[in-house]
């Protein structure tokens, strides 16, 4: 089988979906569906920028994303830093196996705090 | 079973957007041949890894005109063969990464084998092995 594709268009993989609500008045919650990789990764800093913006705890609601690479997890790490230097925290919540092993094998689940 | 004439090949712009289209291409050779869970996932984020890579640093110097990453992958004897290549300016060190230096070290810990070679007169090569079942 050979392919030889043009840029993605509407045919290709659909982008990332964010939408977030605050459940306490620190903290609010980010649910994110999609792919994220470095095709999505200003997408996904700007959501957790709006969502830092709104308190000092971010809680990430990975239940629909079905990818994450180093690239989007160099933009996780960095929100965690900003929440953790004044004295906030992301966590990251219903992240599926595969994207908590990646967590794992980078160690960053030393920075992201994972919720079951 | 004879797997050694089924392959892929792809060629795509060496963009961000694009890098999901390969991975989805991939994600569908695998399918193809019954390879899934953990497998299959190491598979996709190790491609996506050494897509980004050409992304970020192989064309940085803007000398070639239709920058394109190309990437093979087949199953022969049981083993995955991902080779992601491009015909740009090769590794080099770069201060300024965009990234976290991570993509390299997580693909040596995803694959059985990797090797990254020159591919004269220009580009990078990254072959990557998966032994199925290891």
């Amino acid at each position: 089988m050979v392919l030889h594709m043009a840029d993605a268009n509407d045919a290709g993989p659909r982008h990332p979906q964010f939408q977030q609500h605050k459940v306490e008045e620190a903290v609010t919650v980010l649910h994110v569906e999609g792919e994220l990789d470095i095709g999505s990764a200003d997408a996904l800093r700007s959501a957790l920028d709006a969502a830092e913006a709104q308190g000092d705890i971010v809680r990430l609601d990975a239940r629909g994303v079905q990818f994450l690479d180093s690239t989007a997890l160099g933009v996780l790490l960095a929100s965690a830093q900003r929440l953790a230097a004044r004295g906030g925290r992301l966590e990251l919540m219903n992240a599926s196996p595969a994207v908590r092993r990646v967590l794992d094998m980078t160690l960053i689940a030393r920075t992201v705090h994972l919720i079951p | 079973m004879n797997d050694e004439q089924v392959q892929l090949e792809l060629s795509v712009p060496a963009k961000a957007e694009n890098i999901p289209l390969v991975r989805h291409a991939v994600a569908g050779f695998l399918d193809g041949h019954s390879i899934g869970g953990d497998q299959a996932s190491d598979m996709l984020l190790a491609v996506t890894e050494a897509c980004t890579n050409v992304v970020q640093h192989a064309y940085r110097d803007g000398s070639v005109a239709d920058a394109e990453i190309e990437v093979w992958a087949e199953l022969t004897d049981a083993v995955v063969t991902i080779t992601v290549r491009d015909q740009g300016g090769g590794f080099a060190p770069r201060v300024d990464s965009p990234g976290l230096g991570l993509g390299l070290p997580v693909i040596a810990a995803l694959t059985t084998t990797v090797e990254i070679r020159p591919t004269p007169p220009s580009g990078t090569e990254v072959v990557m092995t998966f032994a199925l079942g290891a």
